[in-house]
């Protein structure tokens, strides 16, 4: 399974499925600011805990494998972007190594900017992993709509999405079918195959399409996907509830 | 006899410039089993894209009850209410994200209120037995899966024709055999069902009216006994006669005795076929309704474990939930009438509104092999005219009679 299908997936099992989206959404956009405004880091370690806690519950505590490693990733990447934080800040150096016979120093500034700037990805992160894990896809464009999306938009969204599957899905079978035929074996072979698999996909692809169309047709498709079971709408309490987490957030960033 | 849906001289040809149709005229009438024979590229998928009116034909017409189709937006949203199309590959039929939402996407472009739509859903969902499943995103579904998704989106409509492109293509065995008894079962309830297929044992078993498609063309459209009597045709459409058909021929022509009455089904074909070796009196088919306040499953305990089945959607999934010991849950009607004609008893567990059904078979078998089964409803209480009922201890002491007499 994609990293997408996933994703979608567990947004399928999540208890916080019928959390309006618009709702989580402001949610997310308020931690996220809150941290970002902060120039401490009280701030963004508040938004770690509350967008973990929040992960933590959208996956029922069960974190699976593929989402580890998106975050080990994440992190070895953020570890590499801050250790260069770490030493290219002025002041009194801490602690100096000599790399390759040039000077290299971790100052104070460093360490705190470094420090900071980790905690906000980190939260950052957890915070879009929460909504990520708890939104499918056709709820956010469902919820976009209601905010003013044109339909037309969200109805060629949620095809994409729709589709994007389907031809992830035939694209591994081509691909399983060109290599059982020793389709990639050798560099040059490897690279003809794929030029013709690429452009098989897209032929697939519109024909595909012409199918579609005759079933979206056959079911009376108006222009309009309709929505059955609609997630909850947004109320005052999420406007109070996300203002609060970005007071919070703020004030710990700021005046801690 | 009255035709739900007729094609005069219909005409068809895609970009390419192939006639995918040349002159069709069809007539399916209403409240039958029609299939649709032919071969791959036959025009079978182009024709029912025509009967939904999603492909226009370039010359000819299509009726809809007597009166030409007409594809302004109103006219062609009534016509898709009442004929729905179940597409052959379920991944080009749906697209929503999850299963319940698919299924309700044909009711909810009716405009129906949410209330009816949600029933709508449930019924579908049922009857399809994907109830569980109503949550899961579509992608993760496994291609029967899919398939059931397919068909409950179709049924969701409550169309008064459901026209099934290749059904059966790509199941397993146990999913075709619940797909035909599933049709049966919406034949019985009413609806009119058009499958097309290139598979002729489906068409011989299941099919009242046959129409053979062949480059575009029609070749054939009558009964099922008759277009098998015309072997050239069959070869002309790169078709063969089915196995039992064949086996019947051979049988006659080795024996002597007469080809007709055909057998159509397995256990018509057993009972034609093999002569018992002793003079059995043939069994009896209880049938227990689930629906059935007096339905007791105590009744299951007194039949052999392989002598017991549900039959029906409804009953199934009954049967399932009251964990009954049954031993087929597919073929059940299949094996009672086996079991029965060879002198055994079986029960047959299904539903009130299914009983009708199981009774047409049993007469179906009776006119098809000259054996009468007797068939006693089990656990109603009150009497219904014309036919034995009786409760747990009738069926007990009819059962031990039986069993002392042999």
């Amino acid at each position: 399974m994609t990293i997408v299908g996933g994703i979608d997936s567990l947004a399928y099992r999540s208890p916080a499925l019928k959390w309006p989206p618009s709702g989580k959404l402001l949610l997310c956009v308020c931690l996220l600011t809150g941290s970002l405004l902060s120039r401490t880091v009280y701030g963004p370690l508040i938004v770690l805990v509350a967008g973990l806690a929040l992960f933590l519950y959208s996956v029922r505590l069960k974190v699976p494998l593929f989402v580890i490693y998106l975050i080990s990733g994440i992190i070895l990447f953020n570890l590499l972007g801050i250790a260069i934080i770490a030493v290219t800040q002025a002041g009194a150096p801490l602690y100096t190594v000599s790399l390759a016979g040039i000077q290299v120093s971790v100052t104070h500034g460093g360490i705190a900017l470094a420090t900071l700037v980790f905690l906000r990805s980190l939260a950052g992160l957890f915070v879009v992993l929460f909504f990520a894990s708890s939104t499918p896809v056709p709820h956010i464009f469902s919820a976009l709509t209601r905010l003013g999306l044109p339909a037309y938009i969200a109805e060629i969204a949620i095809l994409v999405y729709r589709y994007s599957f389907m031809i992830l899905e035939q694209s591994v079978q081509m691909t399983n079918a060109a290599a059982c035929r020793l389709g990639f074996s050798g560099r040059r072979r490897a690279m003809r195959t794929t030029g013709v698999l690429a452009a098989n996909l897209f032929v697939r692809s519109l024909e595909f399409a012409e199918r579609s169309q005759y079933a979206l047709q056959s079911r009376n498709f108006s222009g309009e996907f309709p929505v059955f079971r609609k997630p909850g709408a947004m109320n005052a309490r999420w406007v109070l509830c996300s203002c609060a987490a970005l007071a919070t957030v703020f004030v710990a960033g700021n005046y801690l | 006899m009255s035709y739900i849906l007729e094609t005069k001289d219909a005409h068809f040809s895609y970009e390419t410039g192939e006639n995918a149709l040349s002159g069709v005229s069809i007539q399916i009438a209403e409240g039958k089993k029609t299939v649709l024979l032919g071969p791959n590229g036959s025009g079978k998928s182009t024709l029912f894209l025509h009967m939904n009116g999603v492909l226009r034909p370039q010359q000819g017409m299509v009726l809809f009850r007597g009166s030409p189709i007409k594809y302004d937006k109103v006219s062609i949203s009534l016509l898709r209410h009442k004929i729905c199309l179940m597409f052959q590959n379920p991944d080009d039929q749906i697209f929503a994200a999850t299963v319940e939402e698919d299924v309700a996407f044909g009711p909810m472009n009716l405009k129906l209120p949410l209330d009816l739509v949600e029933k709508r859903v449930d019924e579908a969902l049922c009857a399809v037995d994907m109830q569980k499943y109503r949550d899961r995103p579509t992608q993760q579904l496994s291609y029967g899966q899919r398939k059931r998704v397919a068909m409950a989106g179709a049924l969701a409509m409550d169309p008064e024709l459901l026209l099934m492109d290749e059904p059966t293509a790509g199941l397993d065995v146990q999913m075709v055999r619940e797909m035909l008894e599933f049709s049966d079962e919406l034949n019985h309830r009413g609806k009119t069902l058009v499958i097309s297929t290139h598979d002729v044992e489906t068409a011989y078993e299941w099919a009242d009216d046959v129409i053979l498609m062949c480059e575009g063309g029609i070749l054939f459209s009558g009964s099922v006994d008759e277009l098998f009597e015309q072997e050239e045709l069959l070869h002309k459409a790169r078709l063969t006669r089915p196995v039992i058909y064949h086996l019947n021929v051979q049988r006659h022509l080795r024996t002597g005795e007469p080809e007709a009455p055909r057998p159509h089904t397995l256990p018509e074909c057993c009972q034609v076929f093999f002569k018992n070796r002793e003079n059995i009196v043939p069994g009896t088919l209880y049938v227990a309704c689930v629906d059935d306040r007096a339905f007791d499953p105590a009744l299951i305990g007194m039949f052999k474990k392989h002598n017991r089945g549900a039959f029906g959607s409804a009953a199934k999934r009954a049967s399932r939930d009251m964990k009954l010991d049954l031993h087929h849950y597919f073929n059940s009607l299949e094996h009672g009438l086996t079991k029965a004609s060879r002198g055994e008893d079986y029960l047959l567990v299904t539903e009130s509104s299914l009983e009708g059904l199981v009774r047409d078979k049993a007469g179906q078998f009776a006119e098809h092999t000259n054996c009468e089964i007797t068939i006693v409803t089990a656990c109603r209480p009150q009497e219904k005219q014309g036919t034995v009922n009786m409760n747990v201890d009738g069926v007990c002491r009819m059962l031990e009679r039986e069993k002392s007499e042999n």
